[in-house]
Order: structure tokens, then sequence, then C-alpha cells
């Protein structure tokens, strides 16, 4: 059982805990479910899906830089069809809130996606991934451009009632823009950050050192840019916010919830640690005895107060 | 597969950045199988950096005592640091991971084919193997990259050495050396792990004689549970996961690039 106390609402969504996986590192959970009870976490973020399978880009997709990891994936997975029919039933049983990760090349493509998903049984929230740095169409291009950014949320508003979180690309000019165009276009929660654009040299072989030559930074390197984005997207908007970006400690969480995340997202830190996200969890409750605070939502934003 | 906290029983040198490293690392041995890997966390402490844990093949797995040893060659700042632990210190181990080798005891007459730190699992597959007829064709740039040799030879192992510099054995790659030796059909199966190159030319040669395998392949890898979609390589059923699927494939499998 979850403890009460960490119970947090994001719109209509209530996560019994606000910690989640961050889209692409958790694959469709099955694989970290031989680790641990996967059940424990507040939800879990599916791998970015889309209409059609894809193969994603070639490798190398990883390299690691100094507290931090590039990937170029290029959002392997296997289509919706698939997903619906091999994924989701194991998703569907799982004491845990559901987040499927969509990512259309179209807008077309977005909407397919929505109104399939609204029909299918399991799933608590769509995130819409308007941010991936790794595909040449679509992908982040939806992500910089408000106009854009909110055509594709109204687009899915129309197809699906259920809630819709928008995940925005940290490579902006302003974000505020962006998470302001979203929210009035429907969006029910903000989820930030995806990756940072970046890449690599091969020395020895004097080219880019990934398959896609450029790719997305994650993990610790990137934690003090994606705590500023959250800080000021919440000075924008009023709909909640689910932080990520290199958190791998409780005392992180704390610090993006502070910021005014509803919810954190743990991603890379599964690589460094499998069982971070549940030493979050667990840190969590820590901190609220020894704080004597009665309920983690009480922290949320709370360093924007004055005085 | 477990997370485990094993404890380092001995870290010796090999010279020329190569290391042995022993463990007692009880549930892991007991459930390692050759040419499986096992991830290894190589940070100080709390340190995140490096962030990522190493994958290392597995040279020999003592079932009875638990002890799990790997051999490593220092490459950057991962392997750097596990080459400083001392007996004693404990290190958190994620394994065994991935699919090992087809058991070799089906087969009279096996090749293996070692390209420098690609021996490892090799050691442990024919250690776990009686009754067959093994010829190890082990190459490195020099002498000083062909270790356990003793060892190899005490196992009633075959060995045909090559060096790029010639310090031992044929002076060229283990391939030219085995395609001067080796007739059609002259084994029942193969066994490779080596660089991309070597692998490439040993299927080559292998598909020529008409002698089916497997290869053990190596890339860049995150999460080594299969999550990530990190290390894929590409195959006849296109980008399959390295940590899952493999390493070991059939050599029939596997497609190279030009």
């Amino acid at each position: 059982m979850s403890d009460p106390r960490l119970a947090v609402k994001i719109g209509r969504v209530s996560l019994k805990n606000p910690v989640v996986t961050a889209s692409g590192t958790f694959g469709f959970a099955q694989e970290y479910n031989r680790l641990f009870p996967v059940s424990a976490l507040g939800g879990i973020t599916v791998k970015g899906l889309t209409l059609q399978p894809r193969a994603g880009n070639p490798p190398p997709r990883v390299v690691e830089t100094p507290a931090g990891l590039l990937n170029a994936i290029g959002l392997q997975n296997p289509g919706l069809t698939v997903f619906l029919e091999k994924e989701l039933p194991f998703l569907r049983e799982l004491e845990t809130t559901i987040i499927v990760n969509i990512a259309g090349f179209t807008i077309e493509e977005f909407a397919r996606l929505a109104s399939a998903l609204d029909r299918a049984k399991g799933i608590s929230v769509l995130e819409l991934n308007i941010s991936c740095p790794n595909v040449k169409a679509g992908g982040m291009a939806f992500g910089i451009d408000p106009e854009a950014a909110a055509r594709v949320t109204r687009t899915v508003r129309a197809e699906t009632s259920l809630p819709i979180w928008v995940k925005l690309s940290p490579n902006v000019t302003d974000i505020g823009i962006i998470a302001q165009a979203v929210e009035e276009a429907g969006a029910e929660a903000i989820t930030l950050i995806n990756t940072l654009a970046g890449m690599a040299i091969d020395l020895k072989k004097r080219r880019p050192l990934l398959g896609n030559r450029m790719g997305g930074l994650s993990g610790p390197a990137v934690k003090p840019i994606a705590l500023r984005q959250v800080w000021q997207v919440y000075e924008t908007v009023k709909i909640p916010l689910i932080g990520m970006g290199g958190i791998s400690s409780p005392q992180d969480a704390l610090e993006f919830m502070m910021a005014g995340a509803s919810a954190v997202g743990v991603g890379t830190a599964l690589f460094h640690n499998p069982f971070t996200p549940l030493n979050i969890i667990d840190g969590l409750c820590s901190y609220l005895d020894q704080e004597k605070i009665d309920r983690i939502e009480d922290i949320i934003g709370i360093a924007h107060q004055t005085g | 597969m477990v997370v485990e906290t094993a404890e380092v029983i001995s870290l010796n040198g090999l010279g020329n950045d190569l290391f042995h490293l022993r463990l007692w690392a009880e549930k892991i041995t007991k459930q390692a199988f050759p040419g499986q890997f096992v991830h290894v966390y190589c940070g100080e402490g709390e340190s995140l950096d490096p962030l990522l844990p190493r994958p290392f093949s597995l040279f020999r797995i003592q079932k009875e005592d638990g002890v799990l040893e790997l051999i490593f060659r220092v490459g950057g700042k991962g392997t750097s640091s596990l080459s400083r632990k001392v007996s004693g210190e404990r290190l958190q181990l994620l394994g065994p991971l991935g699919r090992g080798f087809t058991e070799s005891h089906y087969f009279s007459r096996v090749l293996l084919f070692a390209g420098g730190i690609g021996m490892p699992p090799l050691y442990s597959l024919a250690e776990s193997s009686k009754g067959v007829d093994f010829t190890l064709f082990y190459g490195g740039r020099s002498r000083s990259d062909l270790v356990f040799l003793d060892e190899w030879q005490r196992m009633g192992v075959q060995l045909q050495l090559a060096t790029d510099d010639g310090s031992v054995g044929h002076q060229g790659t283990l391939v030219e050396l085995a395609s001067s030796l080796l007739l059609p059909q002259a084994a029942d199966f193969y066994y490779a792990c080596g660089p991309k190159p070597m692998l490439k030319a040993v299927k080559q040669l292998m598909d020529n004689l008409k002698i089916p395998g497997e290869l053990s392949l190596e890339e860049r890898m995150a999460c080594g549970v299969g999550a990530c979609l990190g290390c894929v390589c590409q195959t006849v059923d296109g980008y399959v996961r390295v940590c899952t699927e493999g390493p070991v494939f059939p050599a029939e499998e596997v497609v190279f690039d030009e």
C-alpha cells in the first residue's frame, strides 16, 4: 500500500504517489517488472507509440557523457495494433496509472492514435509527444511552434475524452509560450522536459558517434535546466506539471516539486540504479516525517512564495 | 535476473590494461550460463558519474562456490574506476542478462574464435563442456593481448594463435590463419566473440566452409534489460536488442553493414 500522504491530483487524474516513469526508459513495463513490482509506482509512462511500427535509428543509439546520456533511438516501437494486442493486456492489470505516450508524424496520425486509444480499456492518460528530437518529420517540429503545438492538442482533444498531457521540448527560446498555447488548446497537464538536442564525435572515425548524428541528452547533467524550465512554466500556466530531467534522488524530486511540479518522472536514473523510483518514494515519505508535513501536495510550487 | 551486492575476492592486473576480477556473487552465479553477461555498476559511492553500468561477459562461472570471474580492459571512466577496486570491496551487479550460447555438448568438433577481449565467454563455454574436441583461434595485436593460454591448454583445447605483430603465433589475423588450416566441414559448429570486422570475416569463412555457428555481439548499451532499445544490432528480423535477444545470435541471423 502506498502512503496516502503521497497522493497527488493531476487535473482529473489521481496518482497514488507522485513518481512516474519517463517515456522511452521503461519499455512497456514488463522488463522492470522482473526486478520490482512496478505497481508500486504512481504511474507508468510507456514507450512512445506511433500508428505504424517503427524500426528506429541505426546504431550506435546511446553514448554516455559526463553524468549524462545521449540517445537517438528514433521511436522504435511495435505500432498501435501490436501495442493493443500484446502490451496493453499486461499494463491493464497493473494497479497503477497507465500513461500512453503517443507520437504522430502528422496531425492526422495524432488524431487516429487518440481515437483508437480512447476506445481501449486500461489507459488513464494520453501524453502527446511533440518533442522527440530524434525523428525527421513531426516529432519536435510540433513542439517548437506554439500554433502547431496548439493544433495537435486541439485535434486530440476532439478525438478523446481521456486526460491529455503534453510533453514539451526544452529546445525552444521561450518554453512558456508553448506551454500557454497547449493550455489554451485543452491540455490538462504539461510534462517537461524531453531531452536536450546534443551530439558527440568519434575521434577515431572523425564522424558523429551516434548513428543518427544528433541525439537527445538526459540524466543528471540536464537537471538544472529542467528545473529552471519547470519553474518558468509554473509561472505561466495554471494546469499541473509533471517535472522530469535528471531526477535521481528524493532530493531532486523535492526540488522539482518545490519549483512547481505536481509529479516527477524518473528516466535515465533507472539505468544507474533500477530501484531509483522506489528510493524516491521512500525518501519522500521520510521527508514528510522529518518536516512534519501532512501531504506532499503542500510543497508543490512552495519555492515561488515570497516573504 | 537479480540485483546483487557482490564482494571483490581479488583483482589482478594481467598487463596491457587487462584485469582479472574474481567476485563472490552467489545468486547471479547460480543462474548464469556461458555467453550471458552482467552489468557492473562501476562508480564510487553515490557518484552519478560514470552514470551507466558496464556490461561484461562471464569468464568463469563457478556454480559450487558462487564465484564469478570477469576479464576487462580499461578503456574509459567506468573500467578505470573498476580497476581500482580492492579485495573485500562491494560492487552492485545486475544479471545474469541476455541469451547465452547454445550448449556445445551437442557437437563433437567445435571451433572457437576469440578476438582480444572477446575471449572470456568462450572460456566459460569450453569449461562447461565435457567430451567436446575444441580448437581455439585466438588473435590480438600482440602477445600481451592473449591471456590465460596455460589454462586453455590445461583444458585440452588445441590453440591456434595469431598476432598483428607476429610476437606469438601466426603474423596476421586469426581469420587468415583459420582459412589456411581449415577444410570444409572441419567442425560441427563454431562460436565467435570479438570486434565486428573479425566477426564478419569469421562468418564469411565459416559460410564458405559450410559450418554453422553463433556470434556474440557487443553494442553500446544503457539499461541492459531490454527497456530502452539503445543497444540494437541489425539482423534478418530488423533491429533487435543485443541485451535481450542477444548478445549471442545464430550467425545466419546477423547482418553486417558494408
